[in-house]
């Protein structure tokens, strides 16, 4: 378990920091990264149930950084774990570029937001674009569209070039989501709401690589693996912009076989790089699984993770709703929502070594107890 | 209504928007028809929700209200996960098609959408007794014109063109 309590010291001008922040395992998640001079940047968002704040903006505030700071706002693929609280991230960063997939670009994508955004639904993916869109049109911003070897943010850290990167998604991906993906979405059966669980949206995944020198992050969102060479990981292989290999990586798809492939891997992270991992859980499938954790070990002895999904430390309900669940009984468990906090942190001005520091409920990955 | 009827008649004066998408609108709007919901007079989602929470509620002392959605059916067990709306935290839930209405069985699939009931249900002899209820949540059927003009509406309000540099 994380062993430091208190992450509210902020890094100095000339540190990078990398911050994976995840709640329980059926919230989501959301990176945080200081780029150096007080700029920050924010990949995906998740809210704190109890607040309702985005976890990010909350971690901010700790460490007392004006929001106004917050340069670029990414949203990798349009999934509720990766979107919630989207609208309002922004709405609070206003200095913020917004980037999102080219994939969502499109007519097909406009008829399904305006069809479903309206649907009352805490699981209905299309509501919180809809009052991301609302926002946009009130504040006169605009959205960035993201394609593969496009640059997202270049700036200096030490006097060092920081450039971050987009590998994903190609024009192959942005194609096959939108021509043929994207048509899935009207196969809704009628006479019953649904959220939306095709087309993949992981496909939509912006896959991005951060460099100082010869130093490299990678950010690998939900992106996974597919049967077209031209897709997913496949696809990202054929970006003219992977300078250099990545000595810390965020995991793709919380650790899932389909995400994992160890050739693909070679080819873009350093040997025995430091992993970051956030979990999941949906019905009766948890990532990673067994097989992956020993996986991912052996292939990244550094791993670590938001929160350990097998031992879910999850609240209580209420009394009264407590005897109610128990004399019906319902089987209904809450989910643990507590914050695990993996940061990075790396000084440009000296030769300091990456320091790897765990809050909350976050966990090298092989203390997880699988149960 | 037959949906070409619609779009012949509307083309003259939404026809750009209704060019550009009209081959998704149609097919939104059949896979909309193509199926009888029972239960589902209302016209409005929120108006659906309302009358079963009343329903519920005329005969019961609710106790707690989730939304939930299915994520994976094995069998008999239906997994789902709850979105508790007196915290806003999110449960998860396990039960069985036996727990179901015979009209809600043919709705279990994943991603699909439903209400779960929890309270106190008065039989007629004034006996006081815990009680759950589950409503699969249902689209509104048989859109009419103005359903289908409003939705065309909602799309061209987005001005979704304009949102992006």
């Amino acid at each position: 378990m994380g062993i430091n309590t208190d992450h509210t010291i902020p890094p100095s001008p000339t540190q990078f920091e990398f911050s994976l922040l995840g709640r329980g395992s059926a919230y989501g998640e959301s990176i945080v990264l200081h780029l150096g001079d007080n700029k920050w940047g924010i990949i995906d968002t998740c809210l704190n149930p109890k607040t309702k704040i985005p976890i990010a903006l909350e971690y901010l505030n700790d460490i007392s950084v004006p929001f106004n700071n917050v340069v670029f706002i990414i949203s990798t693929h349009w999934h509720q774990d990766h979107v919630t609280g989207i609208a309002s991230l922004v709405e609070q960063c206003k200095k913020a570029e917004i980037y999102l997939s080219a994939a969502l670009n499109c007519a097909e994508y406009k008829c399904f937001i305006g069809f479903n955004g309206d649907i009352p639904s805490q699981f209905n993916p299309a509501r919180a674009f809809k009052k991301l869109i609302d926002y946009i049109k009130k504040s006169n911003r605009r959205l960035k569209t993201v394609v593969q070897d496009k640059v997202l943010f270049r700036g200096q850290i030490a006097g060092k070039d920081l450039i971050l990167t987009a590998l994903s998604p190609n024009d192959a991906t942005i194609n096959y989501f939108q021509q043929t993906q994207l048509k899935e979405l009207y196969n809704i059966t009628g006479g019953i709401e649904k959220s939306i669980t095709k087309p993949e949206p992981n496909l939509q995944s912006i896959v991005s690589l951060l460099t100082i020198e010869n130093f490299g992050v990678l950010f690998g969102a939900d992106l996974e693996l597919t049967k077209d060479a031209e897709l997913g990981w496949q696809g990202v292989l054929q970006s003219k912009m992977i300078s250099q290999k990545a000595s810390i990586f965020k995991v793709p798809h919380h650790g899932s076989e389909n995400g994992f492939d160890k050739d693909i891997w070679n080819r873009l992270l350093t040997s025995n790089p430091n992993l970051g991992i956030t979990p999941i859980k949906t019905g009766r499938t948890i990532l990673p699984n067994p097989t992956m954790i020993n996986e991912l070990l052996n292939y990244a002895s550094n791993s670590h993770i938001t929160t350990n999904p097998y031992t879910d430390d999850a609240p209580k309900h209420s009394h009264d709703v407590r005897r109610a669940i128990k004399s019906t009984k319902l089987n209904i468990k809450k989910l643990s929502y507590k914050l695990g906090h993996i940061r990075f942190r790396k000084d440009f001005s000296a030769c300091t070594l990456l320091s790897c520091e765990l809050f909350g409920t976050a966990s090298h990955l092989s203390e997880l107890v699988v149960v | 209504m037959i949906f070409s009827d619609f779009q012949v008649k509307e083309l003259d004066c939404k026809d750009s928007l209704l060019k550009e998408l009209n081959p998704h609108v149609e097919r939104t709007i059949l896979s909309y028809n193509q199926e009888d919901a029972e239960d589902c007079d209302a016209e409005k989602q929120s108006i659906f929700n309302d009358i079963h929470l009343n329903r519920f509620k005329s005969r019961n002392q609710l106790i707690n209200t989730w939304e939930g959605t299915v994520t994976d059916v094995d069998g008999k067990s239906i997994f789902a996960k709850l979105y508790d709306t007196s915290d806003g935290t999110f449960d998860e839930f396990e039960f069985e098609f036996n727990d179901l209405k015979d009209s809600d069985q043919n709705m279990v699939k994943e991603g699909a959408l439903f209400f779960l009931y929890l309270g106190y249900y008065t039989d007629n002899r004034g006996t006081k007794m815990k009680s759950s209820n589950i409503e699969f949540r249902r689209f509104p059927t048989n859109l009419d014109e103005d359903d289908i003009n409003e939705k065309l509406d909602a799309i061209n309000a987005l001005n979704f063109d304009d949102l992006w540099e």
